[in-house]
């Protein structure tokens, strides 16, 4: 990935590799935003995002010397972590605990009650996508995951995966109907 | 379908220094050398930006001494050995040729040659751990380096072909990794890991400056030669009240931890008859427990140097919790916000580097589970301002 005016992301990885943390301070600057969203996508809590991406950059750093660059760009590997940190983060029933006590009542913010109330339905509506994409065949879950979620592009994807384009747009397709099967009966 | 998933936002500045910080936190694994200073900067221009000035004068990393420097260590080395009766094999001083010095904080580690065989010194401010020259350094299969010394304190040392650009140390499952810089000549190298040697299968391999991904298959580090002299050689203080008790239950715990002596005391408290008091060794924290007459330690895992401020948890004692760990050693004073029925701000003591208090009664963490802390100097200068977890 390239900044206007800055150096790409191989550059400050190869340099953060090296020891150079503040190479790295630069990469996590530059993505934690991307990340932060992709991580509420996965989740459906703003504040489960927030530890999400702390550890995805911890993992990150302590995996910068093979941490896979696709097109020059961290973000896809840094998106299929937070992925792992959001499968294990909804297997633990102490965090999902800890998701529900972060989950702000309507109650506490009722002078934007019409905001809060459609934030909240789309939350729900997002919790229920989630949970049916993480029913879906491992393959199926990883694309719906970086392409729909993280509109990463099918080549960069099958880049990441190693894998033919036409694979990834395949297991596209199949999530597609099948979310859209299983939405339709909710 | 992608109408189903909202719109992304802008990061809030707010949750911008939420994450830092928590990633921040999160560095308490392995990895000291240098860690993290990037993060420093940021967190500093975060505080500045609140309108304090802040240091962040713990974050150190290992840093390369000039061979003069090392003389010193080196003769209290030589000192150890003599009277630990070790010096066969180890030619005279005046044959000890210093090639490096790393330090990392009070950590000092001397690099040099016997007869031009490869050694290593470690002193703290109350240990000293010297390699076996005659031994044969511990090399993973495959691999043109082998290590010679991994103490207590998470060093390691050992020799690799000087062509090696870089020694990368790390844990089986590959995190944690160290970067080290053999000497051109010796191919001696020194690596501050923070692992703790009696939990930590190291893991070795080459590595280059710049690579981004591992060029050189890593292999397992067979069991390591004993250090021919590990020794607490300046006592820690165990005149003072704290000092006192310190040994006390040290002397009675079932497990106490290697080189026990050489812990220095910290803050303290009591209740009665149970009673914490706090001790400190480079990369390590303990909290040494008496509970009627029950005695036990708690040990924390490695200390993070990015973590200025940190609490050691441990279970309440006769019913009592106690707020406790670590600050920069320069702390002198530190204040806590627990909430009761309202915020109350406490002067929490702060004594070579720990603190201690008894959470009141009542109290409640912070939404984030969190205590608001600060500490400062001895001239008012602070140090941290920050959360740390009270739960």
């Amino acid at each position: 990935m390239t900044i206007p005016g800055g150096i790409v992301d191989a550059e400050l990885l190869g340099r953060a590799a090296a020891g150079d943390e503040r190479a790295f301070g630069e990469l996590f600057e530059r993505h934690m935003q991307a990340v932060w969203n992709h991580a509420y996508r996965l989740t459906g809590s703003w504040a489960v995002a927030e530890d999400l991406t702390s550890d995805a950059f911890l993992i990150a750093w302590r995996k910068r010397a093979e941490l896979k660059l696709v097109r020059e760009s961290a973000l896809p590997w840094l998106y299929t972590v937070v992925s792992n940190l959001a499968r294990t983060e909804h297997r633990g029933a102490g965090r999902r605990l800890r998701l529900l006590r972060r989950i702000p009542e309507p109650g506490a913010v009722s002078d934007h009650a019409d905001v809060v109330a459609g934030q909240l339905d789309s939350e729900a509506r997002l919790r229920e996508v989630l949970d049916v994409v993480r029913g879906l065949p491992k393959m199926q879950r990883q694309v719906v995951e970086l392409c729909l979620l993280g509109e990463v592009p099918i080549a960069d994807v099958a880049a990441l995966l190693e894998v033919a384009e036409v694979t990834v747009r395949s297991h596209l397709s199949r999530a597609r109907a099948t979310l859209r099967a299983l939405l339709e009966e909710k | 379908m992608s109408s189903d998933f909202p719109a992304r936002r802008e990061l809030p500045p707010e949750v911008r220094d939420r994450i830092r910080v928590r990633f921040r936190a999160g560095l308490d694994r392995p990895e000291r050398r240098g860690r993290a200073t990037w993060f420093a900067a940021a967190a500093a221009v975060v505080l500045l930006a609140g309108g304090a000035v802040f240091g962040i004068g713990a974050l150190r990393g290992s840093t390369p001494v000039s061979p003069a420097a090392g003389d010193a260590p080196l003769d209290r080395c030589w000192t150890a050995a003599e009277k630990a009766g070790k010096t066969e094999g180890l030619g005279s001083r005046a044959q000890w040729v210093t090639t490096a010095t790393e330090s990392s904080g009070d950590d000092v580690v001397v690099a040099f040659t016997v007869d031009g065989k490869p050694a290593f010194c470690e002193t703290t401010a109350t240990t000293v751990t010297l390699s076996d020259p005659a031994a044969q350094a511990a090399r993973p299969g495959g691999q043109a380096a082998g290590v010679l010394l991994f103490t207590a304190t998470g060093m390691v040392a050992g020799v690799a072909d000087p062509s090696w650009e870089q020694v990368e140390l790390s844990m089986p499952d590959g995190l944690g990794m160290v970067v080290a810089k053999p000497d051109k000549q010796t191919g001696q190298f020194i690596g501050f890991t923070g692992a703790d040697p009696a939990k930590t299968a190291l893991w070795l391999g080459r590595a280059k400056q710049g690579q981004s991904t591992r060029l050189w298959p890593r292999g397992p580090v067979p069991r390591i030669a004993d250090p021919l002299v590990s020794v607490v050689d300046r006592p820690g203080d165990r005149s003072s009240a704290e000092g006192r008790a310190l040994g006390e239950c040290l002397a009675k715990v079932p497990d106490p931890p290697a080189l026990a002596d050489g812990y220095q005391p910290g803050a303290m408290l009591t209740d009665g008859p149970n009673s914490l008091v706090l001790a400190r060794m480079p990369g390590h924290l303990i909290a040494c427990v008496r509970e009627g007459t029950s005695y036990r330690l708690v040990q924390d895992t490695f200390l993070g140097l990015t973590i200025p401020v940190r609490r050691l948890s441990v279970p309440p004692i006769g019913g009592k919790v106690p707020f406790v760990g670590l600050t920069p050693p320069s702390a002198k004073t530190m204040s806590a916000e627990f909430f009761l029925d309202g915020t109350q701000t406490t002067a929490v003591p702060v004594v070579r580097g720990t603190f201690a208090y008894w959470v009141p009664p009542n109290a409640v963490p912070q939404d984030n589970g969190e205590v608001s802390v600060q500490t400062s100097d001895a001239r008012g200068v602070g140090l941290f301002s920050g959360g740390i977890p009270l739960r």
